[in-house]
């Protein structure tokens, strides 16, 4: 809509006036006029300039157009009024959550008196915000108290709500403000979808000796970061790092095993902006070795080794308690400490193997045990199956098969790991890097937003973060806003974790009809927009320019 | 030279003299022209009643004979006269109109030549230039390729050059001026002309670009003997005020010239030279007969 600015501008730069060079015999005459136009009305004086006035209109009118300016139609408000604020993660991208409210902001007031609304926001939970009421200062108040937050939308919880508030309000208008539209719902939607450049730190991980850093592109533009990453004792790094479009990139970081909290920044920040910034914890290593019995994988030796940083120790005994174990096959009794396998007993296998391919996914469990999105490497080959109830899933293909699981402190891959890209991606250390971490204690020091945790008691439990401190009046915890947290003195890091909200170019949804129960939105629309009349004055004073240049040729 | 003024044109000025536009000139020379005092001359002027002490050799005893009065006859005293043309030929001067200047200075010489009055000419260019007067018929030819050899183009100040002119010339001469007068101040330089008790004849040549210019929209004008420029948005209210102003700016010098009892006249520089010579100089007395 916007292409035709440009060769008007162009145009307007030809109809520029030149003042041609005219030689005349008595200049004192025209120096009288020119100081007589001097002296008179304005209107007068600006005819002298009139192309550039004419050229400031258009570009005025064209400005103005581009903004897409509208103005709520109070009369076509319903007496009831549902205002649905979508404050996922999405909602944070560019202008979207401004523009979303200030709308809900101009409808509130310009609305006619009398009308009741109601005021609810959705991410992964339904939050009312404010019941019924005509109050416009409470509405606003209750308005100006929401913000998006880190979390993923859910969008199955509204209708059940939205189709309630109906039944009993039947002329109640459903306003919903987000970028995608709720399909099958009776709505008045305020879409906003600016802002969609979204790039970010996938996972941020720390192992004795290294930094893991998985970076992400989500939008079809290359873009070019820098990368800066400071931690305990003065430690800085600064990595440049070029993204292609859709595309990842993972930079390895050596550190002095300084335990500690390290931030990794992203500049240029992108329109999200929730995921510009990570956290890890590096704790003070607790396992001392690494021990291998019988023939293992080197690839599961070497990728354990760097994540660990412990020296590598071949016996047959399992009395190593702090250590970390190395088997072919886990033993049906594994002893103390932690244990990894490249199969499990036999008797966890049910029938022969399977030969498939695809990617390698995390499980709900795998989801909430680690402090990262997801890996994205693909796997081929044989992959054991294995009996129901045997061990937990934690990364699965996309079937929901099982391809690693845990049982207790064992891990078991259930498919050879050089039939993988994961030997060759960085994606297995940060894995098992985590995964260590992530057993080092009871507490996890690593949280994702959106995964709900339980803190360690006891009651009440300050909680200290990019918010200021809050007092949690119970254990389970849902943190909304990534960030560096201290629980009583400690470290506790939450990064941002909302893998669909990622997707900020959300695919077209099909539109459904829209039925609304109220009358007053069945045939008038509720904004009037004025871009096309103010592209249609642009365009007549190009015309009226092109008229007045016409006629001087 | 003879192209100056065509031969036709010529033949049918030598019956004509070129009238001052008050009074007489001041002379003792005698010369072809009716001086203001009434003087020793063969050529009758007018009638007047019988006073005792007039000159009894004077009484018409003709006009007693018929109306038994006694009257007296008046002759013309005949003064010499010294008539001067300036002829414009600046940068603002167009092609018409130095054309016209030229063919009136050139029969305005022929009649002062003709009429026994010595013409000296003048003009404005790169500089100001002046031929002593000449008499006599055959001195024509010589002021003719004077003037067709003057310089053109330049800066000319008619309030400079009028009163640096004016000294050079025996009191109550004749100027005759022929210009555009698109000057700021033209007219000061009429004072020193009237107190050198000389006549102006005020000739103002314009021509269609003056009068009505046909430039539109923006435009920098240029001053085609100063420089000086300026930025005009033209249109049509704009051009209504330079015509109000170029109409102010003729009267005002028509006016002055009214004051100091000089003659004023306009003509076009689309005119022929035998149009303002015959028609409109002639009705306006500048040339009689």
């Amino acid at each position: 809509m916007w292409a035709w600015v440009l060769p008007a501008l162009v145009a307007l730069y030809l109809f520029r006036p030149r003042h041609r060079v005219q030689t005349v015999p008595a200049s004192f005459l025209w120096r009288q006029v020119a100081e007589q136009l001097s002296g008179q009305r304005l209107w007068r004086r600006l005819q002298n300039h009139r192309l550039l006035w004419l050229q400031l209109l258009f570009a005025t009118l064209v400005i103005a157009a581009l903004a897409r300016p509208y103005q709520v139609q109070p009369g076509n408000v319903a007496p009831q009024a549902i205002l649905l604020l979508d404050t996922s993660a999405s909602m944070a991208a560019g202008e979207r959550w401004n523009q979303a409210r200030d709308e809900a902001r101009q409808l509130l007031t310009q609305a006619p008196a009398g009308t009741e609304f109601l005021l609810a926001a959705a991410d992964q939970e339904l939050r009312l915000v404010q019941p019924f009421t005509t109050d416009r200062r409470e509405l606003l108040r209750g308005l100006e108290s929401l913000r998006p937050r880190a979390l993923t939308g859910r969008d199955e919880l509204l209708p059940g709500f939205a189709l309630s508030l109906l039944k009993s309000n039947p002329q109640a208008q459903l306003h919903w403000f987000s970028d995608h539209e709720l399909v099958g719902l009776p709505q008045v939607p305020h879409l906003f979808q600016g802002g969609t450049i979204n790039y970010g730190i996938e996972s941020f991980q720390a192992g004795p000796g290294h930094l893991f850093l998985a970076l992400r592109n989500y939008h079809a533009q290359a873009a070019r970061l820098e990368v800066d990453i400071q931690g305990p004792n003065a430690f800085r790094v600064q990595r440049s790092c070029a993204l292609k479009g859709n595309g990842r990139a993972v930079l390895t970081v050596p550190i002095h095993e300084s335990s500690g909290v390290y931030e990794a920044h992203l500049s240029p920040a992108d329109d999200l902006g929730w995921d510009n910034q990570a956290w890890a914890h590096l704790e003070p290593e607790k396992h001392a070795r690494l021990v291998e019995h019988g023939e293992v994988s080197p690839y599961l030796e070497a990728a354990l080794q760097a994540a660990s940083g412990a020296p590598v120790v071949r016996s047959s005994s399992s009395e190593f308690p702090d250590a970390i174990h190395l088997w072919s096959r886990l033993p049906r009794q594994p002893g103390p400490g932690l244990h990894f396998a490249s199969a499990p007993p036999l008797e966890w296998i049910d029938g022969s193997p399977v030969e498939d391919q695809g990617p390698i996914l995390l499980s709900e469990a795998g989801r909430k045990l680690f402090p990262f999105r997801g890996l994205r490497s693909q796997r081929w080959g044989p992959r054991l199956r294995l009996r129901e109830g045997r061990a937990e899933p934690i990364l699965v293909s996309p079937n929901g098969d099982p391809l690693l699981v845990r049982h207790g402190d064992a891990w078991v891959w259930l498919f050879p790991l050089e039939q993988s890209e994961l030997p060759l991606s960085p994606e297995l250390p940060v894995l098992l890097s985590a995964l260590l971490q992530r057993q080092s204690g009871e507490t996890p020091s690593s949280i994702l937003c959106g995964n709900r945790v339980k803190l360690p008691g006891p009651l009440p439990v300050e909680l200290t973060g990019p918010g200021g401190t809050e007092q949690l009046e119970q254990l389970d915890w849902l943190p909304t806003v990534p960030g560096l947290y201290h629980l009583r003195g400690q470290p506790l890091v939450v990064n941002f974790h909302a893998p669909e909200e990622c997707d900020l170019d959300r695919p077209a949804v099909k539109r459904t009809p829209v039925v609304s129960p109220s009358a007053h939105s069945a045939e008038k629309p509720l904004t009037r927009e004025f871009t096309r009349f103010l592209t249609g004055l642009a365009l007549l004073v190009l015309l009226w320019e092109f008229r007045w240049w016409w006629s001087r040729r | 030279m003879s192209e100056l003024l065509e031969p036709g044109l010529r033949q049918r000025l030598s019956g004509m003299r070129l009238r001052s536009p008050r009074r007489g000139p001041e002379t003792t020379m005698q010369g072809a022209h009716r001086g203001r005092r009434r003087g020793r001359s063969m050529e009758f002027s007018e009638h007047r009643d019988y006073v005792p002490g007039d000159d009894l050799r004077h009484l018409d005893w003709n006009a007693y004979a018929r109306h038994e009065r006694l009257v007296i006859k008046e002759f013309e005293s005949e003064l010499e006269r010294t008539i001067l043309v300036v002829v414009d030929l600046s940068a603002s001067m167009s092609e018409p109109k130095r054309r016209l200047v030229l063919q009136l200075a050139a029969a305005f010489s022929w009649v002062g030549l003709l009429g026994q009055d010595r013409v000296a000419l003048a003009t404005l260019g790169p500089e100001l230039r002046y031929h002593p007067p000449l008499r006599g018929r055959a001195s024509w030819g010589r002021l003719m390729n004077w003037l067709a050899q003057a310089p053109v183009g330049e800066r000319a100040a008619l309030s400079s050059a009028l009163p640096a002119l004016a000294r050079r010339l025996p009191r109550s001469s004749l100027v005759v001026a022929l210009s555009d007068w698109l000057e700021a101040d033209a007219a000061s330089g009429l004072a020193f002309l009237q107190y050198r008790k000389h006549q102006l004849a005020l000739l103002q040549v314009l021509d269609e670009t003056d009068r009505d210019p046909p430039w539109f929209g923006p435009l920098q004008l240029r001053d085609v003997e100063t420089g000086e420029s300026r930025e005009v948005s033209v249109d049509a209210p704009v051009l209504r005020l330079y015509a109000e102003l170029l109409t102010r700016h003729c009267d005002g010098l028509a006016d002055e010239c009214r004051r100091r009892g000089f003659a004023y006249q306009a003509c076009a520089a689309e005119s022929s030279a035998e149009t303002v010579l015959l028609q409109q100089l002639v009705g306006a007395g500048w040339l009689s007969p």
